[in-house]
């Protein structure tokens, strides 16, 4: 059993890392400035911290 | 173990190649608590059950010194006492949809078996039924996110900061002193029963040297405590935010749903400000994400560190319907709650804002019921169900 859980997971690893690589190659990248070291937009909602007129934002 | 090393070091040197060195940082960071949380066996699901079916107060005491020294480590960055430091506090309106969401989220750890941080690092550490959870936690959340609005168009107080209201330091004794209440109220509950209190400096697995305990664990709790501390203290400064996990739930959730041909740009949550920025960016441009990658890979090492990857266990359907049921009700929560434990509990209160002081109340409240269900379900083995 411990080694069928070993490849499952070993699976779903593998099929998470295609997901986020197809999912990365199919958006632009953010900005062309990120090559030059500058800072991507501000995200201070990036863990989803609302504010009272943006509340559907989360944590 | 050389596989996940290897995954991290060329994922960190990607993420700074394609973006910015603050994504490879966030991910760095994402790993060290991932490595923490398993090393500890850091969860709030398992302390608050021992709580209220035990007595035993470890899990809870340690909860609350995390909270205590996040708070003390949060308080005056988000104070302002060093003016160079740009952090934005986790604010969040005290309304109807924390109450409920937080409320539900309780329910759901105890059924699927994990928090936010539990669910990821036991995915990490392999266990397969987690992968359950994992999936319908993202199912529920992506849910959750087609029907915020309308709970927060219910009551609410609006938001309210101890920090602004009262300034940093005032707001840190008084915080600091209603924990410590907490901390004493814990341990008393403990020492009536047993006559004395379990240590949070307990290890398992015997006498090690520093650095192998270091290395390859288990750690004492408040080794774990430390850690998760500093490690949020980081995504403060580095991140501009504290340490969230479930927005990118929602987030995958919302893009495999487009995937699949829904219209998810339709969706009030998804069509403004940073959720449809997310959207409509690679997957790696999202911090709460790329944390969140940083923790299972980072569970993964110490996992394998530990020689304890994917441990053997079968599925029993009760396992599986709860963990499907869970999984739901952790995701759906956690979007109404405006985060889990971590976004909306540790983050909120650290923040001084009286949201999380209510997700805890309503979490716990949610948790009791959820321990009871547990019962019913036969969760648990029978010498546990019984204490």
């Amino acid at each position: 059993m411990k080694g069928v859980n070993r490849w499952i997971m070993l699976a779903c690893i593998v099929l998470a890392g295609i997901a986020v690589a197809l999912d990365h190659v199919s958006h632009q990248r953010p900005n062309a400035e990120a090559q030059d070291g500058a800072p991507l937009p501000e995200q201070p909602e990036a863990g989803g911290y609302g504010t009272a007129s943006d509340d559907s934002e989360d944590e | 173990m050389l596989t996940a090393a290897l995954a991290l070091f060329a994922l960190s040197l990607f993420l700074q190649h394609e973006f910015h060195v603050k994504q490879a940082l966030l991910f760095l960071i994402g790993a060290g608590l991932g490595v923490t949380l398993l090393h500890a066996a850091f969860g709030f699901t398992g302390g608050w059950r021992r709580m209220i079916r035990e007595r035993r107060s470890a899990g809870v005491r340690a909860h609350i010194m995390l909270v205590v020294l996040t708070s003390a480590l949060f308080f005056p960055v988000l104070g302002h006492l060093f003016p160079g430091v740009s952090a934005h506090p986790a604010l969040a309106p005290v309304g109807v949809s924390v109450l409920v969401g937080a409320f539900l989220f309780g329910i759901g750890m105890q059924l699927g078996g994990g928090c936010g941080s539990g669910t990821l690092f036991t995915v990490g550490e392999g266990q397969v039924d987690m992968l359950i959870t994992l999936a319908f936690f993202i199912i529920g959340a992506t849910i959750g996110s087609a029907h915020v609005l309308w709970w927060l168009s219910l009551p609410s107080l609006g938001t309210f900061s101890l920090i602004d209201e009262f300034g940093w330091v005032p707001a840190l004794l008084f915080q600091t002193t209603c924990l410590a209440m907490l901390y004493a109220w814990s341990q008393s509950m403990e020492r009536q029963r047993y006559g004395r209190v379990e240590s949070l400096g307990f290890i398992h697995g015997g006498d090690k040297k520093f650095a192998d305990r270091l290395l390859f664990g288990p750690w004492p709790l408040w080794w774990g405590v430390l850690g998760l501390a500093v490690f949020n203290l980081l995504t403060l400064v580095v991140g501009g935010h504290p340490w969230s996990i479930t927005f990118a739930f929602g987030l995958w959730g919302a893009k495999i749903w487009a995937v699949l041909g829904g219209d998810v740009l339709a969706w009030p949550y998804w069509s403004t400000g940073y959720p449809a920025e997310a959207l409509t960016q690679s997957v790696l441009a999202d911090h709460t994400s790329i944390m969140d990658f940083g923790i299972i890979l980072g569970a993964v090492l110490a996992a394998a560190l530990a020689g304890k990857f994917a441990p053997a266990g079968s599925l029993r359907w009760t396992r599986v319907v709860a963990a499907v049921s869970g999984g739901l009700l952790l995701g759906y929560g956690a979007r109404l709650a405006f985060g889990c434990n971590i976004g909306g509990l540790v983050a909120g209160i650290a923040s001084g804002s009286l949201h999380g002081w209510l997700w805890l109340g309503a979490g716990f409240t949610g948790t009791l019921v959820g321990v009871h269900l547990r019962t019913l379900l036969r969760l648990d083995p029978r010498s546990v169900r019984g204490a």
